[in-house]
C-alpha cells in the first residue's frame, strides 16, 4: 500500500495540511490503531493516503491544572497520563485506566487523544473521562469548537470530528477534594488485554456520609460511552449500604440490555457487569476486595 | 551375494513379505536393489544400510548387508 | 554411572549471548543480494472448485518478476509428511482458507502483495465440512475423494463390559479440547538461492532438514542431493514447523527466476495457513474398584485434522496409546478417528495427541477419587505404571519408568505439603482456592513400525577443537547446548573446544527430527558411537607420536596417555597439529538406531513406544466467583527426563511447558466458524503474558536414569506441557466444585458452570 507521511511540527502546520488534504488524510496519534488498520487495508491505487503524524507537536502534550480545570493535551501518552501527579491527585481512576492500556510499549506510543478519537467501545480512558463529564476542544483552520465528550460519539468507531479537524485537548472540572473514584477492568488476561467490561465510578460523599453526587460510566458494554443515570440516582442522597450498592449495580446491567439488547454474551456480561460495578463502588468508597 | 531386506510403512506394498533375503550380483548397488523390487518412488525414500543412512543410490551393497527401506516420517 | 565434567551442569546456552543481544540472525533477518520477494495467494473460500486462474494482470504489474501456479510445479504437486495430499499450488480444488493458489515473486514485498490482488481466480463454492463428527457421516460432502476418515485406530484388550458391571464406580463423560496455536514468535519465513548448476540452498526454520530436502525434491522432481536445507535457527517451532511451510515456494521462486528469493509471512497468514493442535472430542468411560484400582477404560476420540493429513494419522494413534494415562489398565476399548474437514490443518504439536486425552483421563481419575473419597495423589500412586508392568496397549514397560519417583517428589514438595494452609488464604472473599494434581507419560521417539535412526559426526579441527554435527535443528529448546555437553564428556574435552553444527544438510548427516522428545536421546547416542570411533583414530595417531603400540593408549581429559608409561602423554592439540602437518584429517561418524518395543500392533505404525518420559504436575489456582476468572497462583512441575543433561535447560522447558499448558487449559483457542478463522492474531488469541504466569513455578527434577540413553537421558521437551492442563482444571473443581469438561476453561465457561451448579 502506498502512502505519504508527514510530521508537522506545529498545530498550525497540521491544520493547514489537513485543510488541503482532508479527503485523503489520516491522523496518526501514536499509531497503535492506525498501524493495525493499515495492515488489513486494501491497496488504494488512485490516491495515496497521507498519514499526518501529530505526535511530535510539542504543544499537544501536557497535563495541567489551572483554576480548577484539568487540561490534557491530546498527544499526551497513556504512560504520561498514568504518571501525572495532577491526575493522581485529582482523578486517580483515570491514571488506573491509562495504566491498564495494552503493554508498556503501547502505553508509550498510544495517546489519550488517539484513544478518544478512535472511539472504540472498549477504549480504556473513556469510562473515567465520561464519569468526569470531560469536554473536548477541536481545532481546524476555520477555528476551534468545544463539545461535551458524550456528544462527540455517534456510534462504535464513529465521531463527529471533521476530516480537517484535530482534537487539541480534553479537559474537565477537577472533582471536589471530598470525592472518591475507582476504575475496574475485566480482560481476558492480565496485560495486553482489550476490556471485555470496565467501569468507572466517581462519587462525592458529604459530611453525613451520604453520597451527594455519583457518576457511573461503564465501558465495553455500550456502543458508545455514556453514564448510567438510573444507577447514579440509586446512589444519590443515600448512605451506601449493601442494598443501595446492589441496586445501583443492577441498573448498570439493565441499561446494558436496554441499549445493546440481549446477545450471546449477555448471560455472562450482565451479572459480571453488576459484580464489577458493585466492586468498583465499594473500591471508590475505600473497600477494596482485590 | 545375499542381502537382507526389510520394508517399512508404505514400502511394504512392494513385496509379499516385510522381511526377506535377496540374492544380488556381486557389486550390485542400491539402484539395482530398488529396480529389483520395482520400487518406483526414488525420491521420497530412505534407505538404511546396516543402520547407517545411505545418501547415494549408486552406493554398492556388500554381502550380508541389512537394508531397511522406508519412507520418511515423523511422529511423537 | 560414568563420571561427568559437563553433563548435569547448568551450562549457559551456547546461543544465549547472541540471542539476548539480538545479534543472532533468524531466517526472517536474512537478506541476499538481488533477491526477489515472494508472496502466496491463499484461497478465498474454505471449500470450492477452481474454475479459472488468470495471472495476466498480476504479471503486467511493474516490478513483478514471476507469477506461478500449479502448472509451474515441475514435480509432484503435493506435500505432506505421511501422504502428499496437500497441493503445493491448488489447481482444481481448495479445501481450506490457507490453501495456496498462486505464488508471486517481485522486486519488493509491497509489489508482491499488490500483485496478489490482481490475480483473478474463479471459484465454485462447495458445501462446507466444518464439524468432524458430521464429516464422518455417509451423507457428508467429501473433503478428499478417498473419504473423510483419514485414519481409524481401534485397540481392544480384556473385557470392558464385564469390568463396568463388576466395578464399584463408573464415570462417563465427554470432553472437548481447543485448536491450540503454536504461536512461535517467528512466523514462517526463509530465503533461498540457486547456482549455475541449479543447486538450491534453502534457509527456512524447520524440524527435519533431511525430510524437508526430500519433500522439496519430490515437488521439484529433482535429485535431493542438489538441494541443501538449513533449518537452524528457528524462532520457535513446537511442532508447527515440522511439516513443510515455505520451503517449496522458496525453491519454486529461485528455480523459475534464477534469483535469490525471500518470503516472510504475516502473523495473520501464519494463523490461517499454518498448523494447529488437533481439536478432539473425547468420550470416555472409566471404571474402578472400591480401592481405586482402575479396572477398565473405554474411549472414543474424534480428531479434527482439517483439510490435510500431515501427521494427523500418527497423532490419533499416539492419542489412543496415551488415552489411559500412565496407569495399568487391563481392560480397554479404545477407538480413534482422524477426520478431514475444511478447517485449518492440524498436525504435530508438543505433546502430539497426549494433551487432549490426558486432560480427559486425568479428570476421570479425579472424579473417581472424589466418588471413593480417596486422595487425588493416592489414586495415582495406586495405579501408576512401574517397570515391568503391562501398559494399556498390552505392551511391557521394559525401559526406565520414573512415574512413582515423580509422584513421591510431588508429594514432598512444599506446595503439596502446605496446600491446605495456602488454600485457606485466598486474596479476596469472593475468590476461592483449590489444588489439582495430574500425571502423564510421553512416548519418546517415533515408536514401533518405522526405524528411528540418527547420525552424528565429530571432526578434530586443526586448532585442536572438535566440530560436532547433528542435523536435529535448534528450535529454541536448547538441544545444541546439551549436545555440546554430551560431546565434551564423551570426547573428554572442554565445552569451549566444541564447535556445534546443527540442522544443515550441507554440514551434518541425517539425525532425524527435532520432534517426539527424541533429539537428545538420538543425537547423544550417535555422539557416543562417534566419540568411540574418534578415540580409535586419535589412539592410532597418539601411538605413532608416542612410539607405543596402538593398544597401549588411554584417552584422558584433553590428551592421550600411554597405559604402560603414563608419563608419555600427548594433547589433543598436538595430535591435531601432527595430523594437519601430514595433510590428513580425523573425522568420525556415529550411527544410532532406536531400540523398539517387542509388542507389535498389527496394522499400526508409530505405536507403541519403548521409552517414555514421565511427569507429575501440581497447580494451585484461585477462582474469582464473581467473574469466573482463574488465576494459577503456583505450580510444581516434577519431570523425569532420565538424566538431566542441563538442569537449567530442563527447568526452562518445564516453566515454558507449564505456561503453554496453562494457556491451553484457560484461554487459548483458534476459533474457526464456517471455515473462517476468527482469531487471526495475538490480540484475540489469548496467550498468557508474563503477568499471567504463576507467581512461582517450582521444578523438581526426578531423574530415573535410562540405561540405553546418553548418560541416562531420555527426552522431556513435550511432557512438560501435558498434565498441567488437567491439574489446573482439577484445581478449579477443588476450588469451586465444578468439573470443566471443555477447555479452555475461560472465565465465561467457569462462570456458567458455577451458575448451573447453583441452579441444580
Amino acid at each position: 500500500m502506498t502512502f505519504g507521511f508527514i510530521r508537522p511540527g506545529t498545530i498550525r502546520e497540521a491544520i493547514e495540511f489537513l485543510s488541503e488534504h482532508k479527503d485523503n488524510s489520516r491522523i496518526v496519534a501514536g499509531a497503535t490503531d492506525v498501524m493495525v488498520q493499515m495492515r488489513s487495508a486494501k491497496p488504494a491505487e488512485e490516491k495515496p493516503l497521507w498519514l499526518v503524524d501529530i505526535t511530535s507537536i510539542p504543544k499537544l502534550s501536557y497535563v495541567n491544572l489551572e483554576n480548577g480545570i484539568v487540561r490534557i493535551g491530546a498527544m499526551t501518552t497513556h504512560r504520561d497520563v498514568a504518571r501525572s501527579a495532577v491526575i493522581h491527585d485529582v482523578a486517580p481512576f483515570l491514571a488506573d485506566a491509562c495504566l491498564s492500556v495494552g503493554s508498556p510499549q503501547i502505553r508509550t506510543r498510544g495517546t489519550i487523544g488517539g484513544n478518544i478519537v478512535n472511539a472504540s467501545p472498549a477504549a480504556d480512558s473513556l469510562p473515567p473521562l465520561t464519569a468526569l463529564s470531560a469536554r473536548l476542544r477541536l481545532i481546524s483552520r476555520k477555528g476551534s469548537r468545544d463539545v461535551a465528550l458524550e456528544e462527540f460519539f455517534k456510534g462504535p468507531y464513529k465521531t463527529i470530528i471533521e476530516p480537517d479537524e484535530i482534537l487539541e485537548e480534553v479537559y474537565f472540572q477537577a472533582p471536589e477534594q471530598s470525592s472518591c473514584c475507582a476504575f475496574l477492568k475485566l480482560g481476558r488476561r492480565e496485560s495486553l488485554a482489550i476490556a471485555r467490561l470496565s467501569v468507572a465510578v466517581l462519587l462525592d460523599v458529604d459530611e453525613s456520609g451520604k453520597i451527594s453526587k455519583a457518576s457511573i460510566a461503564p465501558g465495553a458494554c455500550l456502543p458508545m460511552p455514556g453514564r448510567i443515570t438510573p444507577a447514579e440516582e440509586a446512589l444519590t442522597g443515600k448512605t451506601p449500604d449493601e442494598e443501595t450498592v446492589n441496586l445501583a449495580a443492577q441498573e448498570v446491567g439493565a441499561e446494558m440490555i436496554r441499549v445493546s439488547g440481549v446477545r450471546w454474551s449477555t448471560e455472562y456480561k450482565k451479572p459480571v457487569a453488576c459484580a464489577l460495578t458493585k466492586r468498583a463502588i465499594w473500591k471508590a468508597l475505600g473497600v477494596d476486595e482485590d | 551375494m545375499k542381502i537382507n531386506v526389510c520394508l517399512f510403512g508404505p514400502m511394504k506394498k512392494y513385496a509379499d513379505k516385510d522381511k526377506f533375503q535377496l540374492e544380488l550380483e556381486e557389486g550390485a548397488t542400491i539402484t539395482d536393489l530398488l529396480d529389483r523390487l520395482k520400487i518406483e518412488d526414488r525420491i521420497y525414500i530412505v534407505v538404511l544400510i546396516n543402520g547407517r543412512r545411505a545418501y547415494d543410490e549408486d552406493e554398492p551393497l556388500s554381502d550380508g548387508a541389512e537394508v531397511l527401506i522406508m519412507a520418511p516420517t515423523g511422529g511423537g | 554411572m560414568t563420571k561427568t565434567k559437563w553433563v548435569g551442569m547448568d551450562v549457559t546456552r551456547i546461543d544465549a549471548k547472541d540471542k539476548v543481544r539480538g545479534a543472532l540472525k533468524y531466517m526472517s533477518d536474512l537478506s541476499l543480494p538481488n533477491m526477489i520477494h515472494g508472496a502466496v495467494l491463499r484461497s478465498k473460500h474454505p471449500h470450492a472448485l477452481i474454475k479459472k486462474i488468470d495471472t495476466k494482470r498480476a504479471k503486467e504489474l511493474d516490478g513483478v518478476v514471476t507469477v506461478l501456479t500449479h502448472e509451474d510445479v515441475p514435480g509432484l504437486n503435493g506435500f505432506g509428511i505421511a501422504i502428499p495430499d496437500q497441493p503445493v499450488l491448488c489447481g482444481d480444488k481448495v479445501r481450506y482458507m490457507g490453501d495456496a493458489v498462486a505464488l508471486v515473486g517481485a522486486e519488493s514485498k509491497e509489489t508482491a502483495e499488490r500483485a496478489l490482488e490482481l490475480i483473478e481466480v474463479e471459484y465454485e463454492p462447495l458445501p462446507l465440512v466444518s464439524d468432524p463428527e458430521q464429516a464422518m457421516l455417509e451423507s457428508s460432502p467429501l473433503v478428499h475423494e478417498t473419504g473423510n476418515i483419514h485414519n481409524h485406530v481401534k485397540i481392544e484388550r480384556g473385557d470392558v463390559e464385564a469390568a463396568f458391571k463388576e466395578a464399584h464406580v463408573v464415570v462417563e463423560n465427554t470432553y472437548s479440547t481447543p485448536r491450540q496455536m503454536h504461536a512461535f514468535l517467528e512466523p514462517e519465513s526463509g530465503v533461498a538461492t540457486i547456482d549455475e548448476d541449479k543447486n538450491i540452498t534453502i534457509w527456512c526454520g524447520g524440524q527435519h532438514p533431511y525430510r524437508d530436502q526430500l519433500q522439496v525434491a519430490r515437488a521439484l522432481g529433482m535429485n535431493p542431493r542438489k538441494i541443501r536445507i538449513v533449518n537452524t535457527p528457528a524462532g520457535g517451532a513446537f511442532g508447527g514447523k515440522d511439516e513443510i511451510t515455505l520451503q517449496i515456494y522458496l525453491a519454486l521462486l529461485v528455480l523459475h527466476t534464477g534469483r535469490p528469493a525471500k518470503i516472510v509471512i504475516s502473523r495473520e497468514e501464519s494463523v490461517v495457513a499454518g498448523m494447529k493442535r488437533h481439536p478432539m472430542k473425547i468420550y470416555m468411560k472409566t471404571a474402578a474398584s472400591a480401592d481405586g484400582t482402575i479396572l477398565a477404560n473405554q474411549a472414543r476420540v474424534v480428531s479434527d485434522t482439517g483439510a490435510y493429513a500431515s501427521l494427523g494419522g500418527p497423532v490419533i494413534g499416539f492419542a489412543i496409546e496415551h488415552s489411559c494415562g500412565a496407569y495399568r489398565v487391563e481392560n480397554v476399548d479404545l477407538e480413534g478417528f482422524c477426520v478431514y474437514t475444511n478447517n485449518c490443518v492440524a498436525g504435530a504439536f508438543r505433546g502430539f495427541g497426549a494433551n487432549q486425552v490426558t486432560f480427559a483421563v486425568e479428570t476421570q481419575l479425579d472424579m473417581i477419587a472424589e466418588k471413593l473419597g480417596m486422595g487425588k495423589l493416592d489414586i495415582r500412586k495406586k495405579n501408576a505404571l512401574r517397570k515391568g508392568d503391562i501398559a494399556a496397549l498390552g505392551h511391557k514397560m521394559e525401559a526406565s519408568v520414573g512415574l512413582m519417583r515423580t509422584l513421591e517428589a510431588a508429594e514432598n514438595s512444599r506446595l503439596w505439603q502446605i496446600r491446605e494452609e495456602l488454600k485457606a488464604k485466598p486474596s479476596a472473599p469472593h475468590k476461592k482456592r483449590g489444588i489439582g494434581i495430574a500425571c502423564a507419560f510421553q512416548g519418546c521417539g517415533l515408536g514401533k513400525g518405522l526405524p528411528d535412526y540418527g547420525a552424528a559426526t565429530i571432526e578434530l579441527l586443526p586448532n585442536g577443537q572438535f566440530a560436532i554435527g547433528i542435523s536435529c535443528p535448534e528450535i529454541g529448546q536448547g538441544n545444541t547446548t546439551a549436545f555440546v555437553q554430551i560431546a565434551a564428556d564423551y570426547i573428554k574435552c572442554s565445552i569451549d573446544d566444541i564447535v556445534m553444527l546443527s540442522g544443515d544438510t550441507g554440514h551434518t548427516l541425517d539425525s532425524g527430527t527435532s520432534t517426539a522428545s527424541r533429539s537428545i536421546y538420538t543425537g547423544g547416542n550417535a555422539l557416543k558411537l562417534a566419540a568411540e570411533n574418534l578415540h580409535d583414530a586419535i589412539s592410532t595417531v597418539a601411538a605413532e607420536i608416542l612410539s607405543v603400540p596402538g593398544n597401549d593408549i588411554d584417552i584422558r581429559y584433553e590428551s592421550a596417555v600411554s597405559k604402560s608409561c603414563p608419563e608419555k602423554t600427548v594433547s589433543f592439540k598436538t595430535i591435531a597439529e601432527f595430523v594437519k602437518k601430514k595433510g590428513k584429517t580425523i573425522k568420525s561418524e556415529g550411527h544410532f538406531l532406536w531400540p523398539v518395543s517387542e509388542t507389535e500392533l498389527e496394522g499400526y505404525v508409530g505405536i507403541p513406544h519403548l521409552l517414555y518420559s514421565y511427569i507429575t504436575q501440581i497447580a494451585l489456582v484461585e477462582v474469582n466467583t464473581l467473574t469466573g476468572e482463574t488465576e494459577v497462583v503456583e505450580a510444581v512441575s516434577v519431570p523425569d527426563p532420565g538424566k538431566a543433561i542441563n538442569p537449567q535447560g530442563v527447568e526452562g522447558q518445564s516453566e515454558g511447558g507449564v505456561v503453554m499448558g496453562m494457556g491451553y487449559a484457560l484461554t487459548e483457542d483458534t476459533i474457526i466458524e464456517e471455515g473462517i478463522t476468527l482469531t487471526r492474531n495475538f490480540s484475540t488469541y489469548i496467550l498468557p503474558t508474563s503477568l499471567d504466569m504463576p507467581h512461582k513455578i517450582d521444578t523438581i527434577i526426578a531423574e530415573e536414569l535410562e540405561p540405553s540413553g546418553p548418560f541416562g537421558a531420555k527426552g522431556i521437551g513435550e511432557a512438560v506441557c501435558v498434565p498441567i492442563s488437567p491439574a489446573i482444571t482439577n484445581a478449579i473443581y477443588d476450588a469451586v466444585g465444578v468439573w470443566m469438561k471443555q477447555i479452555p476453561a475461560t472465565a465465561e465457561r467457569v462462570y456458567t458452570a458455577l451458575k448451573n451448579k447453583e441452579v441444580s
